[in-house]
């Protein structure tokens, strides 16, 4: 039975960076004589407010075990002073590297400090091993890309328009102008959420200001994770946003290392629809080892453990991928069929799809409730190629890669090639997928894929997955024009030819893991209960308007939470809707919108940060107006445009 | 058209009834001295708003500068008739009509011809004043309509709810035209006292519709009107995308009486304003009438007596009785891997397929879909099981209602089976030519001609729609069947699975009733359509929501109109705005939801009356609110709740 010791919470500690900004953050601490080690967790979510709520139990967890923890808030967000235009550039990633020390150097600090968060947060603590601070002994980052704006805009080359600018960027510019959740007597947060206002810029405008200055902006996402020195375990999750980047994180980092991949959507493994382990037992064993210095064994462990699909079950690995993996090819071949080897069949040919700009509203492994729909939905706004039924069942370990020969006549082409399970009775289930512009490649998202030759054919490389596919079942791959609304449609009509068979070999390599025979598996232990701030189920709908031929998707969610607002208790609520239509006839039509609303209020006051964000074409307007107890209080307004001028390339 | 008379029009020309109700009527008739024949049209959508001036003033006028005085009469307790309504053609109302008819043919500028008219409630009013045989009746047009059961086939379909046009459209908005204030206000102030009748005593008509659903579970009484008693001529007009073809084509069988019918590929409008095979209707009509009313020998006897829209090949076609006594039935199995052939099996071998009950399938192949669209309906065909023919060799002409026979089995509790015939090109695009649909409880709510339902050893014998559609060669004839057809029909409880047996002993087949190519016969020559002006009605708006966290679909379609009219003390305006929306859950546990919001508005200078209107019927019940301001501040309210009965 492990040691729990009591904790004790100092709000809005105040952390000073060498530039004279404050940074605020809440420290738990356990109640020990000696010094403890530290965690940080980095965070713009508003340590006073949604953070906490949502992993202020697994910081007090990890405090019970014996660390001191801050969660801060990061510079021009939350309580930190400061302002953001951007996140994770130089000042920032400075402000990570001081916080650690800042941290070890505390007289109840052992002088060993760890970094871990999820999303955002893994992004930090990514960043943060990258700047070597001389007291950081480990970290943990927990879905999370590395690095760079391209790699969460521009996906596979093209912009991501819904998931980008209308989820993640419409949301953070609500959150970016909230007053602190916390009121320090002395009235610091004041001037704190003041100068938020005066300077602050969102996240979204700041991106393609980067954008249209043609930046490089960051370094290359290798150059900064080989830099990286302390043991890092890197997080994954199948259904999350990055496998794909976590999953090459690990192969790139050179120190100490361990990954876990397990099936979860962009939620922690307590919360996952299956493969729930207690990771708080599993952080504590890793901080343990390089902090604590004890021996729990997890690095003799094998490195890799991975959740196969389907499977279900927890596997260890010694790399991922496997080394045992061989890859398989498959042939596109005549009739829609999938085929191993030398087949046999007539010379080759072509098929020919339209393009349609609304495919992909049922094909999107990232959000949760697609585990139930059948993609047969999608399937006739494209070509299926089909393996016949599996004699033995086929495990995919690793990242599946699709070479296809084609021709376009749109004046834009996404080519995107999804990866399904068919199952005995004809219900298909998607299993991962991959794309690529291959009409203007933008010089980002070179890691999806790459035009070949003449530009007659194109590689993609599918996100990586573990996944086993049972006798009886078959494989499908799928290609169409659009990942809507996931990328923004390309503009323009045209057909699009896939050519099959001999002459010009289009095929899918999938690497397939043998089967393993008798071998240890991990025994993570069972998850805790842990309590999640009230909100309502996510609202999901697509809608098809048959007159105008457009489908609008619609997602939103709200949430609401009771906190220590300094003064008293206060209340932080929170509404977000975004919507995206494409049109089947007009594709450069395609739009996004957003609208937040979040509201703080206590007995004495009512805040409301409401922002609406539309994106049209390649325009941005977005608009930010804060009411205070019902009184306009401030506003702030920003357009950009994509608008390529003419002297441009 | 020659235009012969100058025309004038009398508004508010009141009919004494026999019970001391009058109803109003606006009279256009030739400027004149001799008695003229006059054609009556009944209705419940306002002569002084949406029915006048919004439709039918134009037809009329026409037909007064050709001879005839033309009434457009609101029946009892709508528009501007006195006396109350609590449901559709009751036998009050239908004893106005034969009386309408006679004292029409009494007034000293009525030669005693009359005729009746009308399009959907109007051409059911006409057959059922038909039907009782007025002495003065001398012929009968009739669009869109027909009832062998009064209002039954308004209230189910296929054994089932009729849910969209009925619970979340007509009946919303029937309650909506029926609180209205007639839009005409006569200088003695009688409107006043006309709709504070209507106030007084009107019931929702969805509300009476819910009453007689669950009043009469065991389904209709026996059919009750007899077309074949009627003397009077009848001229059917009907369209193979519209909600009665089925009952227009039995009562063209059904009537002895000289008689025509055409039929067109239209939905619920008139044929110059249908999606396709638009044809000047009112030169036919002038035709029927002239002949059967003038005495003017205009040869429209001399015709063969059916003339079709054949879809697909796009062209109008003459034949000696629907359907052609050419056709050949060409039975169709289901077998195995979904395929579908002449092939009878050979009795050995024979299989199931099977497929769990969704509530939502039917979105996609709606052949009434708003604005003759028909779309690719292969999203609902996952609902279902599927047999399709290899491409077809030569062009197929379906020509009559085709049948299905279903050998099949449930685990649900009830059981609705829907098949639809698809015609699926090249590419692999599927859409609907014509369907039907049984409920399994047997002959129950659904009235015999939607087929027959056996229990023992389930089968059912399904009569689909009848329609004249040609599928090109090259293209593939498919049966899709499926346990529902939303939103047009109330889905069943589920969950469940239904399994459909082929081949074997009892395999499930169908028969399509094929028309020889008919080589080089005469063709009717129908005249271009008169453009007709547009009076402010916008297209309608349709959508369909998939919302997969919730395992629903919603189906919203809504519709609005902006009028100006003679408000007998000045101008006014008459807008009104609906919204129907339709909501199934896939594997239904409950009731559905069918909900109709109607916001009508009348306004002149110094009065501004709006009627807002809400019917939701839902897992509880029905509730069904009217309420009334006048210059914005309340003036009448009223609320109906009724609940669904212990099962």
């Amino acid at each position: 039975m492990k040691v729990r010791y009591q904790t004790k919470v100092t709000k809005n500690v105040l952390i000073p960076m060498s530039d004279g900004v404050t940074l605020a953050a809440d420290l738990y601490r356990p109640l020990r004589d000696q010094p403890v080690p530290g965690l940080i967790s980095f965070t713009p979510y508003h340590k006073d407010g949604d953070y906490t709520a949502r992993f202020g139990e697994a910081v007090r967890g990890l405090t019970q075990a014996g660390y001191a923890h801050l969660i801060v808030d990061v510079r021009g967000t939350g309580n930190s002073g400061g302002h953001t235009v951007q996140p994770w550039r130089e000042r920032e990633q400075r402000d990570y590297y001081e916080a650690v020390e800042w941290l070890a150097a505390q007289e109840w600090c052992s002088g060993k400090v760890g970094v871990w968060g999820k999303s955002y947060g893994g992004i930090a603590t990514l960043l943060t091993a990258a700047t070597n601070p001389p007291h950081l002994s480990a970290v943990a980052p927990y879905m999370g890309v590395a690095g760079s704006w391209y790699d969460l805009m521009y996906v596979g080359g093209r912009l991501s328009s819904f998931t980008f600018i209308a989820q993640f960027g419409s949301r953070m510019a609500g959150w970016n102008f909230m007053p602190p959740g916390y009121r320090d007597p002395e009235g610091r947060w004041l001037s704190v959420w003041r100068e938020h206002l005066e300077s602050n810029a969102p996240w979204v405008v700041g991106a393609l200001d980067t954008v249209l200055a043609g930046e490089p902006g960051f370094e290359t996402i290798p150059a900064m994770l080989g830099r990286i020195q302390v043991p890092v375990y890197v997080w994954a999750g199948w259904r999350d946003v990055f496998p794909k980047e976590m999953v090459d994180t690990y192969r790139i980092i050179k120190s100490p290392k361990k990954l876990i991949a397990g099936p979860w959507f962009h939620v922690l493994p307590e919360a996952g629809h299956a493969g729930r382990i207690d990771f708080l037992d599993e952080l504590t064993r890793w901080f343990d080892y390089w902090l604590k210095g004890e021996d729990t064994g997890i690095m003799d462990e094998p490195p890799v453990a991975v959740w196969v699909q389907g499977d279900d079950k927890w596997y260890f690995e010694d790399d991922f991928p496997p080394p045992q993996v061989e890859v398989r090819e498959l042939g596109l071949e005549y009739g829609g069929s999938l085929l191993e080897g030398e087949a046999g069949l007539p010379e080759g040919g072509v098929d020919s799809f339209v393009y349609d700009a609304t495919s992909g509203v049922l094909g999107d492994v990232r959000v949760p409730a697609v585990l139930d729909l059948d993609h047969r939905g999608e399937e006739w706004k494209g070509l299926t190629y089909t393996t016949p039924a599996l004699e033995e069942e086929i495990e995919i370990c690793g990242a599946p890669e699709v070479t296809i020969h084609f021709e376009s006549t749109a004046p834009e082409t996404l080519m995107v090639a999804k990866l399904c399970d068919v199952y005995p009775d004809g219900r298909s289930h998607l299993v991962t997928s991959g794309w690529f512009d291959v009409s203007q490649p933008t010089g980002y998202g070179d890691e999806y894929g790459e035009l070949l030759g003449d530009g007659t054919a194109v590689h993609l490389r599918m996100t990586p997955t573990a996944y086993l596919f049972r006798a009886g079942h078959s494989l499908r791959l799928f290609i169409s024009g659009a990942h809507f609304p996931y990328v923004a449609p390309g503009v323009g009509a045209g057909k699009i030819s896939i050519r099959w068979g001999k002459g010009g070999q289009s095929s899918v390599r999938l690497p397939v893991r043998p089967p393993r025979g008798d071998v240890a598996t991990p025994e993570f232990l069972t998850p805790r209960e842990i309590p999640h701030p009230p909100s309502r189920a996510p609202r999901w709908r697509i809608e098809q308007d048959p007159a105008a031929k457009t489908m609008t998707v619609h997602m939103g969610f709200s949430s609401s939470l009771g906190i220590d607002g300094g003064e008293g208790p206060a209340t932080m609520a929170y509404d977000h809707q975004c919507w995206a239509t494409a049109s089947q006839t007009q594709p450069a039509h395609a739009s996004t919108r957003a609208k937040t609303w979040g509201c703080w209020e206590s007995e004495a006051d009512k805040i409301e940060v409401s922002t609406v964000t539309v994106f049209r074409g390649l325009a941005l307007d977005l608009s930010v107006s804060i009411t205070l107890n019902g009184a306009s209080y401030w506003q702030g307004q920003w357009s950009r445009s994509l608008e390529k001028s003419e002297d441009s390339d | 058209m020659e235009l012969v008379f100058e025309s004038e029009t009398i508004k508010n020309l009141l009919i004494p009834m026999s019970d001391g109700v009058t109803l109003a009527a606006d009279v256009y008739r030739p400027k004149v001295e001799d008695p003229v024949p006059a054609i009556i049209m009944f209705c419940p959508y306002h002569k002084d708003d949406t029915y006048g001036p919004g439709s039918w003033e134009g037809p009329m006028r026409a037909m007064a500068q050709m001879g005839y005085a033309c009434l457009l009469i609101d029946v009892r307790g709508t528009g501007s008739s006195g006396g109350f309504t609590i449901s559709p053609f009751t036998d009050r109302e239908v004893l106005d009509y034969y009386e309408a008819v006679e004292w029409v043919a009494g007034t000293e500028w009525c030669d005693g011809r009359v005729g009746l008219w009308g399009k959907s409630y109007g051409s059911i009013a006409a057959l059922l004043t038909a039907v009782q045989n007025p002495p003065h009746l001398g012929a009968v047009v009739n669009f869109h309509g027909v009832a062998t059961n009064k209002w039954w086939d308004l209230i189910y379909v296929g054994g089932r709810l009729r849910l969209m046009e009925t619970f979340a459209q007509f009946g919303p908005r029937m309650t909506c035209d029926n609180f209205m204030p007639p839009a005409y206000r006569d200088e003695d102030g009688r409107w006043l006292s006309v709709w504070e009748e209507h106030l007084e005593s009107n019931l929702p008509w969805v509300v009476s519709a819910f009453d007689v659903a669950v009043s009469q579970p065991q389904g209709p009484p026996e059919p009750s009107i007899d077309l074949g008693q009627i003397k009077a001529p009848v001229y059917l007009w009907s369209g193979w995308r519209d909600v009665f073809p089925k009952q227009m084509v039995e009562a063209y069988q059904a009537l002895k009486s000289p008689k025509k019918i055409t039929v067109g590929p239209y939905m619920h409008v008139l044929p110059d304003d249908g999606h396709a095979g638009r044809i000047d209707y009112l030169h036919e009509v002038k035709r029927w009438f002239d002949h059967w009313l003038l005495d003017k020998d205009a040869g429209i006897m001399d015709e063969p007596p059916v003339a079709v829209y054949v879809q697909g090949a796009e062209t109008w076609v003459y034949e000696d009785d629907f359907p052609p006594p050419q056709c050949e039935p060409r039975e169709l199995y289901l077998g195995g891997e979904g395929s579908l052939s002449e092939n009878a099996s050979d009795g050995a071998s024979g299989g199931t397929d099977s497929f769990p009950y969704d509530a939502t399938a039917g979105v996609y192949s709606d052949i009434r879909a708003p604005q003759g669209l028909v779309i690719d309906q292969r999203p609902d065909e996952l609902k279902g099981v599927i047999y399709t023919t290899p491409p077809l060799e030569e062009d197929m002409e379906i020509c009559g209602a085709p049948e299905a026979m279903l050998h099949y089995e449930s685990t649900a509790s009830e059981t609705l089976l829907v098949v639809k015939i698809n015609d699926v090109a090249p590419d692999g695009r599927s859409t609907i030519i014509t369907w039907g649909a049984l409920d399994a409880g047997g002959s129950g709510k659904e009235t015999p001609y939607w087929g027959e339902a056996s229990k023992s050893n389930p089968s059912m014998l399904l009569n689909l729609i009848p329609t004249a559609y040609v599928i090109p060669s090259g293209h593939r004839l498919r049966v899709f069947i499926s346990g529902a057809n939303f939103p047009h029909q109330s889905p069943s409880f589920g969950p469940g699975d239904i399994s459909v047996r082929w081949g074997g002993e009892a395999g499930s087949s169908v028969m399509i009733p094929v028309r020889p190519v008919r080589g080089d016969a005469p063709k009717p020559a129908f005249g271009i359509p008169r453009e007709i002006p547009r009076t402010g009605t916008s297209a309608p708006q349709w959508t369909i929501e998939q919302r997969p966290v919730e395992r629903s679909i919603t189906v919203r379609i809504g519709s609005s109109v902006s009028l100006g009219i003679d408000g007998g003390e000045g101008p006014a305006t008459v807008r009104y705005t609906h919204k129907s929306t339709v909501t199934a859950k896939q594997e239904q546990p409950s009731q559905p939801s069918a909900y109709g919001e109607s916001w009508g508005c009348w306004e002149n200078e110094r009065e501004k009356i709006e009627v807002q209107t809400v019917s939701a019927l839902r897992a509880e019940g029905l509730d069904v609110s009217v309420m009334i301001t006048l210059n914005g501040a309340p003036y009448w309210q009223k609320r109906w709740s009724r609940v669904w009965p212990e099962e």
